[in-house]
């Protein structure tokens, strides 16, 4: 007995092995993961789920133009990734990132959750999020250079400490025992949405060990603030991290974009196997990310393999024009 | 290949090889490279990031496996055989250098070093004077890539000496020491020592993949029979 034939019409049926017609769809995923030099052990290892987090997903990402009314669009990636030693261990991931836009700016944050803390992707979402929304709302009445950041830290270390004492239930716990639960980095970037001849003003903000790079001319990587341990004979994984506050004012960097850059903030993840952005990873997401990628490659890109670099990782990355 | 930015995490394991370690004791010690690569190969993530030396000492000292990735498929593990006197000078100075020439080879690799860590083990008090391994020591903490030292004693190892080549000695960083109980048999000892060694291997290595430096030890209720962990304060 022969197979039935599709009806006349169908072009989606496909139950005949033998059958050669149009399937109706297209389209492709074709995936070999990224590694950069060796992979390390832990490139292959298997991930596991955090039970106390089921809500917090593995990697987030998104992929937007983003502009003003008035103003000529900018492209967005943007991805936050579990690294292979939480996916290994279990636990969750405890980066994350936040985008605001008004009128006039774009602001964007990164933050690091510090993985002693159990709770620390709390802190995380608190810092970016309304972190983000605050400075928002400050744009509306004050320039960027006028920013009282100093201020907005102090808000944003409060709003940790409340957060770890609703997430612990604990309303009285003092403020030093919640920042053992829940602290994080964070790195604030307000970009003007409106060229001034024909560049994009840039004001950045970094409390702790979260780093801003710009691709210039798609060429080479310049960081925004000193490469992390350069010139130390031992490495050390210490960083400041709210709700600890810093003990001197933070210092604002204001740079420029100009077209053919790409602005890139990112957790120390990415940025400890960047290093200071000459070496392989360097070459490797300065061709990836000269022009927008597809905002799942993008993600596939911060997840690449490297030996001993298996902390979560985020990156935010954004190019004038479209 | 290109390593930039790799980190790692060096341990060396010190060991006395005098005479009086000679039959079950140094048996024991030889079997503590083993169980840690052991663990380790349960560990990837780990095992990416720690690197393990030997150090043996009698009156010289010798680097009997140079800093290494344990699970290296081409890796023999050594076997270390007695010699003659105790030479914690000779000990202290070969791990200096070795730590110095280490740190400095690995920095123009590219790799990222954290703070190594140094497991001292030992049966005996120094057959130097006093004051010839109190120098050797301060050399080796003097630096600016001082290890942490974490001292094992069994059988006539004496307490109040090694209490002194704890370090750091005090302060939130402080390290411990672990000495064999009276009357327990050392090569036993040596064993529950090397759990101490693969538990602290493994909980610091995993400290530094969430992003911690620091040296971490059991806890003293987590420690087999026959061994006790003390602070270089309890000898004072």
């Amino acid at each position: 007995m022969t197979a039935p034939r599709p009806p006349a019409g169908d072009p989606g049926w496909r139950g005949d092995p033998g059958w050669r017609g149009d399937p109706g769809w297209r389209g492709e995923f074709r995936f070999v993961p990224y590694q950069v030099g060796d992979p390390g052990r832990a490139a292959t290892v298997p991930a596991h789920p955090d039970p106390q987090a089921w809500d917090q997903p593995d990697t987030i990402l998104d992929g937007y133009l983003i502009g003003g009314p008035d103003t000529p669009p900018m492209t967005l990636r943007a991805a936050s990734v579990r690294g292979r030693s939480h996916r290994f261990y279990g636990r969750a991931r405890q980066d994350a990132y936040a985008v605001r836009r008004d009128e006039r700016y774009v602001v964007l944050a990164v933050a690091d959750g510090v993985s002693a803390a159990p709770l620390s992707h709390y802190a995380a979402n608190v810092v970016t999020r309304h972190g983000c929304h605050e400075i928002r709302a400050q744009l509306a009445t004050t320039a960027p250079e006028a920013l009282n950041w100093s201020w907005l830290l102090r808000v944003l270390a409060a709003k940790v400490v409340a957060e770890g004492r609703r997430q612990l239930g604990q309303p009285d716990l003092p403020d030093s025992e919640v920042a053992t639960q829940l602290a994080a980095t964070v790195l604030f970037a307000i970009v003007e949405l409106a060229p001034r001849d024909g560049y994009h003003p840039v004001h950045l903000l970094a409390h702790g060990d979260s780093s801003a790079w710009i691709l210039r001319a798609g060429q080479h990587w310049e960081a925004q603030q000193p490469i992390k341990n350069e010139g130390t004979d031992l490495a050390s994984s210490a960083t400041a991290a709210l709700p600890y506050l810093p003990d001197t004012p933070p210092v604002p960097v204001h740079t420029v974009l100009a077209p053919a850059d790409v602005l890139l903030l990112v957790t120390d993840g990415l940025g400890d196997p960047l290093g200071n952005g000459t070496g392989t990873v360097g070459g490797f997401l300065a061709e990836q990310w000269r022009r927008p990628p597809e905002p799942l490659a993008f993600a596939a890109h911060v997840d690449f393999a490297r030996k001993s670099h298996d902390d979560d990782r985020t990156a935010i990355a954004l190019w004038p024009g479209a | 290949m290109d390593a930039t930015g790799a980190k790692l995490l060096p341990f060396y394991l010190v060991v006395d090889v005098s005479y009086s370690m000679s039959g079950k004791k140094i048996a024991s010690a030889n079997q503590i490279l083993p169980q840690v690569r052991d663990a380790l190969a349960e560990n990837p993530i780990l095992s990416d990031k720690v690197r393990i030396g030997l150090i043996d000492f009698s009156n010289d000292a010798q680097v009997q496996l140079p800093l290494c990735d344990l699970l290296d498929p081409s890796l023999t593990l050594p076997v270390l055989s007695v010699r003659g006197g105790t030479s914690y000078v000779a000990a202290f100075d070969r791990l200096r250098t070795e730590i110095a020439a280490n740190i400095k080879q690995l920095k123009v690799d590219g790799y990222r070093v954290h703070r190594p860590a140094v497991f001292f083990l030992s049966d005996g008090a120094p057959t130097d004077p006093d004051a010839d391994w109190q120098a050797a020591f301060a050399r080796l903490v003097g630096d600016p890539a001082y290890p942490n030292v974490i001292p094992f004693g069994v059988d006539e190892a004496d307490g109040a000496i090694l209490a002194r080549v704890v370090h750091p000695p005090s302060g939130t960083k402080q390290m411990r020491m672990y000495l064999m109980e009276n009357g327990q048999d050392p090569a036993q000892a040596i064993n529950t020592m090397a759990e101490i060694m693969v538990s602290s291997v493994i909980n610091s290595g995993r400290s530094v993949s969430q992003g911690e430096s620091g040296i971490l030890l059991p806890d003293k209720d987590e420690l087999g029979s026959g061994v006790t962990q003390h602070a270089p304060s309890d000898w004072v």
